[in-house]
């Protein structure tokens, strides 16, 4: 599988061990998220999950069957004008993602919102 | 800060579970805070660069790490202050380790080792060194390991009393079963895959019965083992501790 390599083995045996139908999409989402937010670092939280973050963690990564979901956990602090954050909770939002066509200017906006916050 | 983390294979033979080193980098000198939460592991520290504080609510003290140092299984969480520049070279040791060290083993303690010889100049060297160190000095305590793969009790301890058994745990690996088993079942819970997403199971979806009775008591253990609620945790960053538990969870397991 080719791939930007991540400066942490443990991402890129993460990566390496995607299965193969969801492995493109999940691509995809890490190039845009990396993109939107350069200053990130990958790191993989409990067993599976990836995460990005700068001192903090911000954007969980979780690959579900057939879809590639991120959860951002101060979600509920960005203003949601694609409408594509999904859930009701306190704190975390959930942009899920099915297909490649994704809006990548959606997921940009957020993940750039999210760093914004955080300064 | 730019964070970058390499991981080589251990040695089964000598209880190492996989040599690792950490860089982080900033552009003017920082300090990084991590949070360790108890684990069944030992780890290796060699701080090639930098300093690490180490803080410990629990007893109350707050010290630098040598440079050399075995950390041995805490049954509190610690903070560990990094000062950067960093680089930071460690072993991580399962479980069985403790029976063929050749010093005591108490909980909660950090001892000073010096199984390096030489500067290492990177992750293979470290490796080379380290394991000639344990080659020649290991020792066996038993004849016979204490603990199967299961984290089972071996067979050859049925014949011993409780009380000689609580002495053999308390020798071996410095604390007793049931302390192994509490952080054991905090990590039945860490990894599984756990999506707290709104909208997906809740961490009740999670809990094993065999384990927990409820969620308060899922919390209640949590946050004493690792000073976080679940969800406080997942959203903490760690950038050390993270990338070890998730190494050793995607491991093959050892006791």
């Amino acid at each position: 599988m080719k791939f930007k390599k991540s400066k942490n083995d443990i991402v890129n045996d993460y990566i390496e061990s995607l299965e193969d139908d969801i492995a493109p999409l999940f691509l995809a989402v890490r190039e845009s998220v990396l993109a939107a937010g350069p200053v990130f670092n990958e790191s993989i939280k409990w067993k599976n999950c990836l995460v990005y973050g700068t001192t903090k963690n911000h954007i969980q990564t979780v690959v579900g069957k057939g879809k590639v979901s991120l959860i951002f956990f101060d979600g509920v602090s960005l203003k949601d004008k694609h409408a594509l954050l999904e859930g009701d909770g306190s704190k975390a939002r959930t942009m899920r993602i099915t297909s490649l066509d994704f809006n990548k200017n959606a997921l940009t906006d957020y993940v750039q919102q999210t760093l914004k916050n955080t300064k | 800060m730019k964070i970058s983390f390499e991981k080589q294979p251990g040695d089964a033979s000598y209880a190492i579970s996989f040599f690792w080193k950490i860089t982080l980098e900033t552009e003017s000198p920082t300090v990084v805070t991590d949070h360790f939460i108890p684990e069944l592991f030992y780890d290796y520290f060699f701080i090639k660069e930098g300093k690490i504080k180490c803080l410990d609510k629990t007893l109350k003290s707050k010290f630098d790490l040598p440079q050399q140092v075995l950390k041995s299984i805490h049954a509190h969480p610690l903070i560990f202050v990094f000062s950067t520049p960093l680089i930071l070279y460690g072993a991580r040791l399962s479980l069985n380790f403790a029976e063929s060290f050749w010093e005591e083993m108490p909980m909660n303690t950090f001892l000073n080792q010096t199984w390096l010889k030489n500067n290492p100049e990177d992750l293979d060297e470290f490796a080379r060194q380290v394991t000639n160190c344990l080659a020649m000095r290991k020792t066996r305590k038993l004849p016979c390991p204490m603990l199967s793969m299961d984290f089972g009790e071996s067979d050859w301890l049925a014949s011993y009393s409780p009380r000689h058994k609580r002495r053999l745990y308390k020798t071996v690996f410095g604390m007793s079963r049931k302390e192994l088993q509490n952080i054991r079942n905090v990590h039945s819970f860490l990894e599984q895959t756990c999506n707290f997403a709104s909208e997906n199971p809740r961490i009740i979806h999670y809990l094993n019965p065999d384990v927990f009775y409820d969620q308060p008591h899922l919390n209640h253990i949590f946050k004493k083992m690792t000073g976080f609620s679940p969800v406080e945790y997942i959203e903490a960053s760690s950038v050390l501790q993270d990338n070890l538990m998730s190494a050793s969870y995607n491991e093959v397991s050892s006791p």
